[in-house]
């Protein structure tokens, strides 16, 4: 009998609150049976019981042990089942699995953190992380576009993000809406004539890989180089410990060297956006 | 390395010996004259057939079977890891070396540890290769058509006798304990099984001669990504996405994890996916890095013979030509790594 650790085994964990973030998103406060330490852009595999395993990055700060939240989009067959889930009910956690984002590289810098709808849920793990650490980066500059006010993920914490020293905030929606005074047009639009050093800065971007290519393709514009640009990959993940092969891009295997990859690694890559 | 001699009476007795409680599966032929693994009693151990070449079946899937319960959850205890101790008997190298493949990707840095239970309690008893079939190109890309390590024992036969090559510590140990049914060969046996050898690996490349393919292949597959044979008419045309090939490919690995309730709990499988099928790469919201059957039908020859060299050091195809039996569009992939190569041979002058 080899009694080796299970890696397809989950670790029970408890609904402790859902937060209602907008009509489709939640954000699942979880406490796992045992603490789960995990880097800013690693990823979890949720289990609803009976139903099925998804991936999804953390939302909550790596220095908040007990507890553990993860910000869901209703869009598919596990997430209708978790978003019907209540407080006290037990689910399931795998990982955590990935890289992380790399923050130390980000010391010294200009960091420039891009998001769109739920993709600000990762990226708020990320947001925490350098808010703890602020002295160590040169400034923060978040760029966040949703499509409409109500799907404006985490609202209630922008005010308290970008009233911090060295951190400024800018969002945007799809479409023009009544009673929206500020800016309208896609991400894309809050990365034109961007004042930053370019010469020493980094961008993380996360959101649909649609969003991700046209980020891409402007930050480049705008003089950014490839090895400045960090891009956290969609792909639907299976076993997470880089052996199904389902998250290959290129050789790489977002499970293992992901989720988050320099685009200078990726961008040759056949259908890296789809 | 070691060689002995035995008869082939005598080496039944020898493996029904080894086999004891555990499983044997061996290769048999049927009426038509086609190689198959068999799950095999002890009472038929006459059945087992050492000529021909590789059978129709992959032997893939003694350690990584089509479809197997992971894990069980919620559970109160951990659970352990159990196998069957099984003997194969009859695998050839194209299958060995795919299996060398099969072990990096799943006991490379995080174990998987229910392939790795399955291997520990296996006793792998390869052959050489008697008689090719025309799908066979195993010299095409590299490898021969009998094996030199990687075995517990690899057996040639000759008229009636059967030589014992001794490849691993665990082989060593079997015909040391079971001395009697084995004996020092005749130079001459030896002789004949390096003709044999020449002999087979000429045949092989014989077969394949027409089609001009030569490893490496990394560079032709990643410079013609957007080559035109891939399309209109050309490569990816007739494939339907049955998924035959990957199913019969001795390292074709991928898997989908599933889960089903089963009364008051969920049970995960580990079951075979295809990177053919659209639903491989879905994501949420219905979004596909690879909607189109042409940009799938060109991974998995990067999968293969690009990404994998970088990976693990070696291309995943040892030459088995199982795709090429089991495809219903006749694709063949000799035929595709040809054409690319010719492709690449145009666009470099």
């Amino acid at each position: 009998m080899a009694k080796v650790k299970n890696p397809y085994f989950p670790v029970e964990a408890e609904i402790l609150e859902i937060i209602e973030e907008t009509p489709t998103i939640k954000t699942f406060v979880l406490r796992p049976q045992e603490p789960i330490v995990f880097k800013a852009g690693q990823f979890m595999e949720l289990s609803v019981p009976g139903v099925g395993e998804a991936p999804f990055t953390p939302s909550s700060s790596p220095h908040q042990r007990e507890k553990m939240d993860i910000t869901v989009l209703r869009t598919g067959t596990v997430t209708d089942a978790l978003h019907e889930m209540q407080t006290g009910q037990k689910l399931g956690l795998r990982g955590p699995y990935g890289k992380g984002y790399p923050v130390d590289k980000l010391h010294g810098k200009e960091v420039l953190v891009v998001g769109g709808g739920v993709g600000l849920a990762p990226l708020r793990s990320l947001i925490y992380t350098l808010l703890e650490d602020l002295k160590k980066f040169k400034r923060v500059a978040i760029k966040y576009g949703a499509r409409t006010p109500q799907e404006l993920c985490f609202h209630r914490e922008f005010k308290d993000w970008s009233s911090r020293k060295g951190v400024d905030m800018e969002v945007t929606i799809d479409v023009p809406a009544p009673g929206w005074d500020g800016r309208v047009g896609l991400v894309t639009v809050l990365l034109e004539n961007l004042d930053i050093d370019l010469k020493n800065s980094a961008a993380i971007s996360c959101g649909p890989e649609v969003m991700l290519k046209f980020v891409t393709l402007k930050l480049l514009e705008e003089g950014f180089r490839p090895e400045q640009i960090y891009l956290s990959m969609n792909r639907n993940m299976s076993c997470g410990v880089g052996k199904c092969g389902h998250c290959i891009v290129g050789r790489y295997f977002l499970c293992k060297d992901g989720p988050d990859m320099n685009y200078a690694d990726v961008m040759d890559v056949p259908d890296l956006f789809g | 390395m070691k060689v002995l001699v035995s008869s082939a009476e005598r080496f039944e007795l020898f493996l029904e010996r080894i086999v004891g409680d555990g499983v044997l599966y061996a290769n048999v032929e049927d009426e038509e004259g086609r190689v198959h693994f068999e799950k095999l009693p002890s009472d038929q151990l006459t059945r087992i057939f050492l000529g021909k070449a590789r059978a129709l079946e992959t032997s893939k899937a003694f350690f990584f079977p089509p479809r197997s319960k992971v894990a069980e959850f919620p559970s109160a205890s951990p659970e352990e890891m159990a196998a069957p101790q099984i003997v194969v008997v009859g695998m050839r190298a194209c299958g060995l070396k795919a299996l060398q493949i099969l072990d990096q990707v799943f006991t490379d840095d995080i174990v998987d540890p229910f392939y790795q239970v399955r291997r520990e309690n296996s006793t792998i008893i390869t052959c050489d290769c008697v008689e090719p079939w025309d799908s066979c190109f195993c010299t095409e890309v590299g490898y021969k058509p009998y094996p030199e390590s990687g075995f517990d024992l690899n057996l040639c036969p000759l008229n009636g006798q059967i030589l014992v090559e001794v490849g691993s510590e665990k082989g060593e140990v079997l015909v040391r304990d079971h001395a009697d049914f084995f004996a020092e060969p005749e130079q001459a046996l030896l002789d004949q099984r390096e003709a044999n050898r020449k002999t087979v690996f000429q045949r092989v490349r014989e077969i394949n001669a027409h089609f001009h393919i030569a490893a490496p292949f990394q560079k032709t597959i990643s410079r013609q990504l957007a080559s035109p044979v891939w399309a209109k008419n050309g490569l990816a045309y007739s494939c339907v996405e049955c998924g035959a090939c990957t199913h019969v490919c001795p390292t074709c690995r991928c898997f989908l994890l599933v889960d089903q309730k089963v009364r008051d709990h969920t049970e995960r499988s580990m079951v075979w996916d295809v990177c053919f099928y659209p639903g491989y790469w879905r994501m949420a919201g219905n979004l596909s890095p690879k909607p189109v059957l042409l940009n799938r039908f060109r991974n998995r020859f990067s999968c293969k013979f690009d990404y994998f060299v970088d990976n693990y050091q070696a291309i995943a195809c040892t030459g088995c030509g199982r795709c090429i039996q089991a495809c219903m569009g006749n694709i063949d992939i000799r035929q595709c790594l040809s054409e690319l190569q010719a492709a690449e041979k145009t666009s470099k002058k």
